[in-house]
């Protein structure tokens, strides 16, 4: 599970230094492909990732430091994982192409079978992610995988914290529905983890 | 749907296992948490986004350019629209008939007239008289138009449209871009260096101390460097300021990779500077091995050793990686087919 917030070494900038691209890219490439995979569940981030920086290259002149620029570079990884998504959604109607498919591989595990089951645990939560509305679906993701604090979430959806609490409660009960609609037996990591679609 | 709550919920992973939801609970904790790209592939991307950068750069500039191309030839049109009237008015002044010297009755006769005389019986269509531009004094509006007078204005207005022609600097530019581009769409379009070549030869006694002449050099060394003429791109890049030019240290590796080839030592100082840079991982890659293979050249067995055992360390699956295995006699039996399949390959090409 990730660590609850953005990193320190993003969260705080020195605003009296210039901001250029460069030095963005060297200092949080890393951490936003990390999110983009997260987010996407794919672990091919890498044309996101420079659609998201060549939105950061247009608007780094304009970031003014309202927010801190980890909270501004989140929002705009999932402005961009939604606008993809949009996208592909739409070329599967239009070509019938296959549903996506979720290949994220997180950190080597102990042992082969805790790999496996963390790969099943993946599978499933992002299969039912994936029948839920974007914006549920982003909260979801930025709270129960990424835990970031709530207020970091109202930031980045420019919500209220009330807001953003009520929305989870909601995207929550979405989630249960679904997952135990689709897997009524199922226990992570175990031999349920097939989908009955 | 049960009411919804404003009180922040508690994450499944943090729940008891006894919990309602435990089967969630176990699910989330279970969710691995995925890693960075690696840094290869985060030096891909970052590569693309500069070539990215350096284009929309050339077409913002082009756009600039276009936009002061037009604002000149607006503004030369305005100026040959006045000059053209102002030439037709002289060619007018100094068509029409001179006003013959007035007698004194003459003259008592225009004032008993009301001073209308010859202009009451102006035909109707005729053009406008153009007002004086400047007042003419008592004594002038009686003599003749000094013809003399009249070809100074003449003149002086034909410089002003001659200066307003002449190409000014932006023209210059733009046609030295336009030039630029054109080769350099021959180049990395058309995959034709050669057309490239040609392009750039033409348009150098142009522009030799043009904007753009570095630019031009550099695209020169890229086509030469295509064609296999690696002695004349070093020879120009030998020339060039290079620490100026953009590229992040590309040209500098190409230089010293080229230096390498007859002179190991110098090359070695060029990649002993290159690799304390923070380069991106692909020329780093090429300027460690680069680094090591002169050290071989020049004997210098154990930084070499140390080298190629940096370059497996940080490029395992790198392009030289077979090639340092080799080196370094940690080869296996694959990799070693893998190389003698490689230069067989590059033989028969």
């Amino acid at each position: 599970m990730a660590s609850g917030s953005v990193p320190q070494s993003i969260s705080i900038v020195n605003h009296a230094q210039v901001l250029d691209l460069d030095r963005v890219y060297r200092e949080h490439a890393a951490t936003v492909s990390r999110w983009l995979r997260r987010l996407t569940g794919k672990n091919d981030a890498s044309d996101a990732l420079q659609e998201v920086f060549e939105v950061v290259q247009k608007r780094l002149p304009s970031f003014r430091g309202d927010a801190q620029l980890g909270t501004w570079l989140y929002a705009i990884t999932l402005r961009v994982v939604i606008a993809q998504r949009r996208k592909a959604r739409i070329r599967r109607l239009l070509f019938a192409q296959a549903r996506a498919q979720f290949d994220l591989d997180s950190e080597p595990a102990e042992s082969p079978a805790d790999h496996l089951m963390r790969r099943q645990a993946t599978q499933i939560v992002y299969t039912v992610l994936e029948q839920l509305r974007e914006r549920d679906r982003a909260l979801l993701i930025l709270f129960e995988l990424e835990a970031l604090p709530i207020a970091e979430i109202a930031d980045i959806f420019r919500m209220t914290e009330n807001n953003v609490a009520v929305s989870l409660h909601r995207a929550r009960e979405r989630f249960r529905a679904r997952f135990q609609q689709q897997f009524p037996e199922a226990a992570p990591g175990l031999n349920h983890g097939q989908s009955k679609r | 749907m049960a009411k919804a709550s404003a009180d922040p919920p508690r994450r499944w992973s943090e729940e008891s296992d006894a919990g309602d939801d435990a089967r969630l609970t176990e699910l989330f904790r279970a969710v691995g948490d995925p890693e960075p790209l690696p840094s290869a592939a985060l030096a891909r991307v970052h590569e693309r986004l500069e070539s990215k950068r350096r284009t929309s750069q050339l077409s913002r500039r082009m756009r600039e350019l276009v936009m002061a191309g037009s604002m000149l030839l607006l503004g030369s049109s305005l100026a040959l629209a006045g000059w053209g009237a102002s030439e037709w008015l002289i060619g007018r002044s100094q068509r029409a008939p001179q006003p013959a010297p007035e007698t004194a009755a003459g003259k008592a006769a225009r004032t008993l007239n009301g001073h209308r005389g010859p202009k009451g019986k102006q035909p109707a269509h005729a053009p406008p008289e153009p007002e004086a531009s400047a007042p003419v004094s008592s004594s002038e509006s009686d003599a003749p138009v000094a013809p003399n007078a009249a070809n100074a204005k003449a003149k002086a207005s034909s410089e002003r449209h001659d200066q307003l022609l002449a190409p000014a600097d932006s023209s210059q530019l733009a046609a030295e871009a336009l030039a630029l581009e054109r080769a350099l769409v021959k180049l990395r379009r058309e995959h034709d260096a050669q057309g490239a070549l040609a392009v750039l030869d033409e348009s150098q006694p142009l522009f030799s101390k043009g904007s753009l002449a570095l630019e031009a050099q550099v695209a020169r060394v890229d086509a030469l460097l295509v064609l296999g003429r690696r002695a004349e791109a070093l020879a120009i890049l030998e020339q060039l300021p290079l620490a100026q030019l953009g590229r992040g240290g590309e040209l500098e590796l190409v230089r010293a990779e080229l230096r390498a080839v007859g002179d190991c030592g110098r090359a070695l100082k060029d990649f002993d500077v290159l690799v304390t840079r923070a380069l991106a991982a692909p020329l780093m890659e090429r300027a460690l091995y680069g680094r090591a293979a002169c050290e071989l050249s020049v004997g210098d067995r154990t930084h070499a050793e140390q080298d190629l055992k940096q370059y497996l360390a940080r490029f395992p699956e790198g392009r030289f990686a077979d090639r340092v295995r080799v080196q370094l006699g940690k080869a296996s039996g694959k990799a070693q087919q893998r190389l003698v399949q490689r230069r067989s390959v590059a033989l028969r090409l």
